[in-house]
């Protein structure tokens, strides 16, 4: 009988109580004012976070922050909003010629008329803090070495930045005998040198930032000046392909060429699977090794270029999936870690084809194994079959359909379709792989 | 054989009256049977009571009787009149009076009516009057535990909610059939928003349309026997409902209104902002993650208040308003009803509502003697306001379940008066700000059937009836960027419209007649066609310069591709209906229906399916040694059927035929629409077959004081249509065929009516309905390979899963548990499967994995076992009082059977790790494993890593067996005297609804608790009046 609605009694008791006046649990109860610090270290001109929270049952109206020496005077009206609970996150400014030592009042005030006040005292907080390059620098830079002119130039561009007010910078290449200061001013400034080099080799470059308060950040980086590399003709392609460089693609089947989709003109976009830690990846315009191949150069590991033979793969330091993105003019090549998409299977998946030895229907449950999301099906490709062989993956009573195109460029999931076609003189065992996180489908060789 | 049948009754005849003659002295009885006004009543029965004699009345109301005892008893009987018995006498004239009571027993069966002592088929028959008086807005609603057999429930308690109707198990997986004045009803288009937002189901059985007060009666038709008449039509059993009608007399206005407010009725507690924050904390602690508490312990110290209450914020006192019209009027030649209703339901939700307006003109005409006429025609509009529901929190988040889980330590709006976010993760949105959301789907529906009847003798008319029942359905939606779905899109609109048309034809001829007062023949034929059309179209389109326009200006978008849909569809079905009822002696009553229907769904070798039913009665009370005997007995029949009814499955056309797909091909790299092969058509498809066999026995004691119906059912479906996936590597992957496989349904209903105190001023009668029925498989596909736990025959309401034994302690370890620690649920490795020696799982002959029957280290399918049966058991109790102008009501319904899982408690499993994401989780997680409260019966953080799903276990299952007191109402009629008669009659009253469940569930609600965003079940108070000029 627990969940009978004692109707009569409760209706009783309501009447009750609006016969003796409606009653209230926080008529008398402050609020709660909560403030996130208890102390505030500051400077001139610096801007302080301060958040907090008023809680109630009692209905709040106002929540105040007062300092009147600043003339920081905010008020948050929370009357039209009838809250319980309110959040605030306030900026506070402090004056360019601010004394210190003060107190900011936080007020809290709410329905049932009685309010709650906490001081927070105000004071000043010297400079420690070390000034910083906030553009990219990288650990090596690579620069051509104009051999006919006998020099090389690097067009230095750095941005920096400091909390309260930059000095200036302290550029220097010992083996070049190069020296320059720049001087800087404010919370931002900028680097714009070029550094001249007569020799080719390794030349170390100090680059130090100081501050007003003479805090100062030291950086290194190592300058590469080497003979001017000359790389195969480039083209704007309709597509690229993705490999994977440890692999044989004599080994595969299909699937050894990964698409990558044009994005604009020269760049191009598209995903890879490492499959192991310091996994290589190269670049080709065709399904095939033996014409343009675009790698790094061995000597400037960030610099794509086309050259067969002479550029080595691209290394991605830990296993995983990643979204590659390539610009052949800017000679740039960038990688970032994907993540598993929400609606990624990791159910049972099936492999159905033709030109298999399973005949029309799919691969048995149990040739299938499931790592993560990579799904391997060991079959075999029927010996004398002349037609199309093609091949797509599905969940349990086709509840999820997952194809490619006939080209097999693009996996996509649909319950209808196209299926990717492909032909092979090769007939015998092969090992089928499904990824199901970003999907692509492989056939490799196994005997 | 026809010969030889007579010349037995003959010789039969004969020798009765050799008998009687042999017997005493015999005279002849000659009169007149009339009504009170001195009209001829032609086919009134006359038979000397005792006897088989017996004879009927011509054209003018004469008869004769020869062959009659001096002191025989002569009763007279006509349909709709009271009996009457005199002693015999050369001439005797009976004069009959109409009995109300006696018409009300007429049911309506389909093509025609008979009186319900001449039923041989399960049929109940429901009043209006006995329905609850306020409150609801389907008849489906009202009707909840009315009939034995028909199970009502709703899984949502949202205002015009899908009612979920089955009849006698729905073994047949449709929807009972729903015929209103004669015509079958098209069910309701659905529309779909086509976004991430739906609202709650709707109630799209066509009952919705009805106004409840325009009903006059409701006959279910339960067993095949009675609903074969309705062919493939009613596999799902048939509801035929009965409107009222003008009467002659002066004109009569009718108006009855009430108001109910109501409140959300145990709803779930969540934790307060205190609790939350504490909580969230210890949770970190045991995750082993102590340095990312969120919430020091000052700012919990300081904290004061239970933080924002989401649910008072999104949720308000329902309102329901309800008026109905209603004016009769009507001369010798023409009767009219013309009605008006307005229904308004405020939900609980706010911005939740439901608004519908009806209107119905029934009008009946004479065209001279021999000719008459109709028209029955209903106008509805729906309109129902929208919010997201459903049990997300994220993308497509529900209003209520985000209300219950949304962080509760942030306020509705932030300090620039925006909608806050969750400060820990910022992907859920603010519950208030999902009431920003536009939704609204107006539902218009045009029913007219027209008839024309021609009865040039008083046995046999011929009536035609042509009917269209049109709707049109439009729903509009726009989420604006106020909401964090609709800000990701730059706004999002939505408009789809889905229109449907049923046109139907028919012409039924009946025969009504007795022979020899002893011989009632009723036949019936006609033939039907019926067409069904459908179509409609969106559009749902997205990036918007500004909300205000909503989706009023979905031109403005600026998204490259809307996306834009539109279809269109018809099917037909023509059919020939025929019945026969013979009634003899009024004690042996033999009934036969065929309806032969044909599908453009089948292919031309198959289109036509043929069903018959056929039952039998023997009113056993009638014969005279059962009168001698027990003369206290009011009646005994007892009753048996048999028949088929069909089913076309959802099948919506035979062909094969192609269809644009979106996202199908991908040439040139980029995914676009093609045209692909949608549908592959098979030719051997045929109907599926239902067929049923009903035993009953209707029983009433004591002047009809205690009444009981009881009847056992078997149903068995074959030839079912299923879908089977194609053995290839097609565009389409799959195809319909008729499996092998077989469902059968055994069942008992039970109704009994008592009228346990009656006197002059105090009146209590009781009803009481209760069913039972199992729906199983008994046979399956050749190629069907059974789950290792499941058998060949299988009861559907079995529920597997693997048995649990609490929760793992510190200190224990389960090899079948690999990663559940301390805290998870002990999920029980009970069984295993056999290995040959290459270490493969062996089949037994029906292709199933074999199981050792031993632990085997491993928890899987092998472990399942039966946990349950959840297959309800049905019943309702109704309690009627009258105390002088009192009367009262109180009405119980509910199940004695029912497992469920406890949704919110299930919740708790990811609600504790949940929690680390700023969701609000039930205070019933304090009671979960934990290191310093290792007694706590809820699982701990461990569970979540466990790797299996705790739904399928038995740890979260309750039984789920209720009692719902649903009605209690009290109302008193004021004397017509008060009031000079200017007013027949004016009665009060008021009622409270949903006053309670008796359960033992835990969770939500027994019944329409599903999920923990389920809409709150309601309790009302309404009051209300009825009044008559």
């Amino acid at each position: 009988m627990k969940k009978i609605n004692r109707f009569l009694p409760g209706l009783s008791l309501v009447l009750a109580i609006l016969a003796v006046g409606c009653g209230d649990d926080y008529d008398n109860v402050a609020p709660g004012n909560y403030v996130s610090t208890e102390r505030i270290e500051t400077f001139p001109g610096d801007t302080v976070l301060v958040t907090g929270t008023a809680s109630n049952g009692s209905a709040i109206t106002n929540v105040s922050l007062v300092c009147e020496a600043w003339g920081i005077h905010k008020v948050y009206d929370r009357t039209p909003y009838d809250d319980n609970v309110f959040n605030y996150e306030y900026q506070l400014v402090v004056p360019d010629d601010a004394t210190f030592n003060q107190t900011l009042t936080v007020t809290v005030a709410t329905e049932n008329g009685l309010s709650t006040v906490r001081e927070i005292p105000m004071s000043f907080l010297p400079d420690t803090t070390s000034p910083r390059i906030t553009s990219t620098v990288n650990a090596q830079e690579g620069i051509d070495f104009d051999t006919s002119a006998g020099q090389g130039f690097w067009n230095m561009s750095y941005t920096v930045a400091d909390d309260r007010e930059l000095d200036k910078a302290v550029i220097s290449v010992p083996t070049n005998s190069y020296y320059q200061e720049v001087k800087l001013s404010g919370r931002q400034g900028s680097i714009n040198e070029t550094i001249e080099f007569k020799e080719a080799g390794t030349h170390p470059v100090s680059i130090q930032i100081y501050d007003a308060s003479g805090n100062m950040a030291q950086y290194n980086v190592d300058a590469m000046v080497m003979l001017a590399e000359v790389e195969d003709p480039i083209q704007d392609y309709a597509g690229m392909y993705v490999i994977d460089a440890s692999e044989n693609p004599e080994d595969y089947v299909d699937g050894y060429y990964r698409y990558m989709d044009r994005m604009g003109e020269y760049i191009y976009q598209g995903k890879f699977y490492a499959a192991t830690d310091n996994a290589k990846m190269l670049f080709t315009p065709e399904r095939s090794i033996d014409g343009d191949l675009y790698g790094v150069s061995p000597y400037v590991s960030s610099k794509l270029m086309n050259k067969n033979g002479y550029v080595v793969p691209v290394t991605i330091e830990k296993a995983g999936y990643y979204g590659v993105y390539i610009d052949l003019q800017a000679h740039t090549v960038s990688t970032w870690a994907l993540d598993i998409p929400a609606d990624a299977c990791s159910e049972d998946v099936w492999l159905s084809g033709t030109g298999f030895t399973f005949g029309d229907w799919g691969a048995p449950a149990e040739a299938m194994s499931r790592n993560g999301y990579r799904y391997t099906i060991n079959a075999e490709l029927v010996s004398g079959y002349t037609g199309d062989y093609c091949y797509y993956f599905y969940t349990s009573g086709w509840a999820r359909v997952f194809r490619g195109d006939a080209e097999g460029k693009w996996w996509f999931e649909s319950a209808d379709g196209a299926c990717v076609t492909f032909k092979t003189n090769y007939s015998g065992p092969v090992t089928v792989t499904f990824d199901s996180a970003h999907y692509w489908g492989t056939i490799k060789k196994s005997k | 054989m026809k010969t030889n049948i007579f010349s037995r009754i003959l010789c039969l005849v004969t020798v009765l009256l050799v008998s009687s003659v042999v017997a005493g002295a015999q005279i002849t009885v000659k009169g007149t049977v009339t009504d009170k006004d001195g009209e001829p009543l032609m086919g009134a029965s006359l038979i000397v009571v005792g006897d088989t004699n017996g004879t009927s009345t011509d054209l003018d109301g004469n008869y004769t009787l020869t062959n009659v005892k001096e002191n025989a008893i002569i009763r007279a009987t006509y349909v709709g009149y009271n009996p009457q018995e005199q002693k015999a006498a050369p001439v005797l004239d009976f004069v009959l009076e109409e009995n109300q009571a006696v018409l009300d027993e007429v049911v309506v069966v389909g093509y025609g009516s008979m009186k319900k002592s001449n039923l041989s088929g399960a049929v109940a028959t429901v009043k209006a009057d006995d329905l609850p008086t306020a409150g609801n807005a389907s008849v489906g609603e009202m009707l909840r535990g009315r009939a034995a057999g028909m199970n009502i429930t709703s899984s949502n308690a949202a205002p015009g909610a899908a009612m979920n109707i089955s009849i006698r198990g729905g073994l047949s997986g449709q929807k009972p059939l729903v015929v209103i004045d004669g015509v079958p009803q098209a069910p309701n288009s659905k529309v779909s928003s086509g976004t991430l937002y739906g609202g709650s189901a709707k109630d799209d059985s066509g009952l919705i349309n009805l106004n409840p007060n325009d009903i006059e009666s409701i006959d279910v038709l339960k067993d095949a026997s009675a609903a074969a008449i309705y062919g493939s039509d009613a596999s799902g059993g048939v509801i035929l409902i009965t409107t009222k009608r003008g009467k002659e007399g002066k004109p009569s206005i009718s108006y009855s209104g009430s108001v109910a407010i109501s409140r959300i009725k145990d709803a779930p507690d969540f934790m307060n902002a205190r609790d939350f924050m504490t909580t969230l904390n210890q949770v970190y602690d045991e995750l082993g993650m102590s340095d990312q508490h969120i919430y020091t312990q000052e700012q919990i110290d300081n904290f004061v208040g239970d933080g924002t209450d989401w649910m008072k914020e999104v949720t308000r006192t329902g309102v329901v308003n309800e008026h109905n019209l209603s004016i009769t009027a009507g001369g010798q030649s023409t009767r009219t009803l013309f009605s008006l209703s307005y229904y308004d339901h405020q939900g609980l939700a706010k911005n939740n509502s439901m608004n519908r307006i009806t209107g119905r003109l029934n009008v009946d005409q004479d065209f001279g003697k021999y000719v008459k006429g109709g028209v029955n025609s209903s106008f509805t509009q729906i309109k129902y306001k929208d919010v997201p529901t459903g049990d997300s929190r994220q993308e497509k988040s529900a209003l209520l379940y985000s209300a219950m889980t949304f962080i509760p330590t942030v306020p509705v709006r932030d300090e620039d008066g925006n909608f806050s976010s969750n400060p820990i993760r910022d992907i859920y949105p603010n519950p208030v700000s999902l009431l920003d959301i536009y939704d609204e789907t107006t539902s218009r529906n045009l029913y007219v059937s027209g008839f024309l009847e021609y009865k040039p003798w008083s046995f046999l008319s011929i009536r035609a009836t042509g009917g269209v029942d049109m709707s049109w359905i439009q729903a509009d939606q726009y989420s604006p960027t106020t909401t964090k779905h609709g800000f990701s899109l730059n706004g999002e609109a939505s408009k789809q419209n889905a229109n449907s048309q049923m046109n139907l034809v028919n012409i039924i001829a009946n025969f009504n007649k007795s022979f020899a007062g002893k011989h009632d023949l009723s036949v019936m034929g006609g033939w039907e066609y019926k067409k069904q059309s459908w179509h409609g179209m969106g559009i749902v389109a997205t990036d918007f310069p500004f909300d205000n326009p909503l989706m009023n200006n979905i031109g403005a978008s600026q998204q490259d591709k809307p996306a834009i849909s539109s279809y269109k569809g018809s099917s037909e079905m023509a059919s020939w209906i025929g019945r026969v009822n013979y009634t003899f002696l009024d004690r042996y009553i033999l009934t036969a229906n065929l309806r032969i229907d044909g599908s453009s769904n089948f292919s031309s070798e198959h289109q036509w399916g043929t069903f018959p039913g056929v039952s039998a009665a023997w009113r056993i009370d009638q014969e005279p040694w059962m009168r001698d005997l027990t003369p206290w007995m009011n009646n005994l029949k007892l009753r048996a059927g048999w028949g088929q009814t069909g089913n076309a499955g959802s099948l919506t056309g035979i062909n094969s035929y192609y269809s644009i797909m979106s996202g199908a091909w991908a040439p040139g790299g980029n995914i676009v629409n093609g045209v692909a092969f949608s549908k592959i058509g098979n030719p051997n498809l045929k109907w599926e077959t239902l067929t049923d066999l009903n035993i009953g026995l209707d029983v009433a004691f004591l002047d009809n004081r205690l009444q009981m119906n009881i009847d056992a059912y078997q149903r068995e479906r074959k030839d079912v249509i299923l879908s089977k996936s194609l053995m290839s590597y097609h565009e389409v992957t799959s195809i319909d065929y008729n499996s092998k496989e077989k469902y059968r349904s055994r069942g008992i209903d039970l109704g009994i009516h008592t009228v346990n105190i009656t006197n002059r001023n105090f009146t209590w009668s009781t009803d009481l309905n209760i069913s039972f029925y199992k729906n199983s498989t008994i046979s399956r596909d050749p190629d069907f390979i059974p789950a290792p736990y499941q058998p060949m025959n299988q009861d559907w309401g079995d529920i597997y899963g693997w048995k649990t034994g609490g929760l793992v302690q510190q200190g224990e370890s389960f090899a079948h548990l690999p990663s559940s620690g301390a805290g998870a649920i002990n999920y029980l490795d009970i069984n295993g499967y056999v290995l040959d020696e290459n270490g493969e799982r062996m089949r037994d002959s029906d292709g199933r994995y074999m199981l050792s029957g031993q632990p085997d280290g491993l928890l899987d399918e092998a472990d399942y076992v039966v946990l349950y049966n959840s297959t309800p058991i049905p019943f309702s109790i109704n309690n009627t009082f009258t105390w002088k102008n009192w009367d009262a009501n109180i009405y119980i319904y509910g199940s004695l059977r029912g497992r469920k899982i406890n949704d919110v408690k299930l919740q708790s499993v990811y609600g504790i790790e949940d929690i680390t994401y700023g969701i609000n989780v039930l205070e019933d997680v304090k009671n979960r494993w934990r290191p310093a409260n290792p007694e706590g019966t809820l699982p701990g953080v461990a569970e979540a890593k466990s790797g299996f799903d705790p739904a399928k276990s038995d740890f979260f299952y309750e039984n789920a067996w209720y009692l719902r007191i649903d009605n209690i109402s009290i109302g008193y009629t004021f004397p017509a005297r008060w009031f000079n008669n200017y007013i027949k009659t004016l009665r009060l009253y008021a009622a409270v609804r949903n006053i309670g469940v008796i359960t033992p569930y835990k969770g939500m609600d027994p019944e329409t608790g599903n999920g923990i965003g389920a809409y709150p079940n309601n309790f009302s108070v309404a009051v209300g009046l009825d009044l008559n000029f």
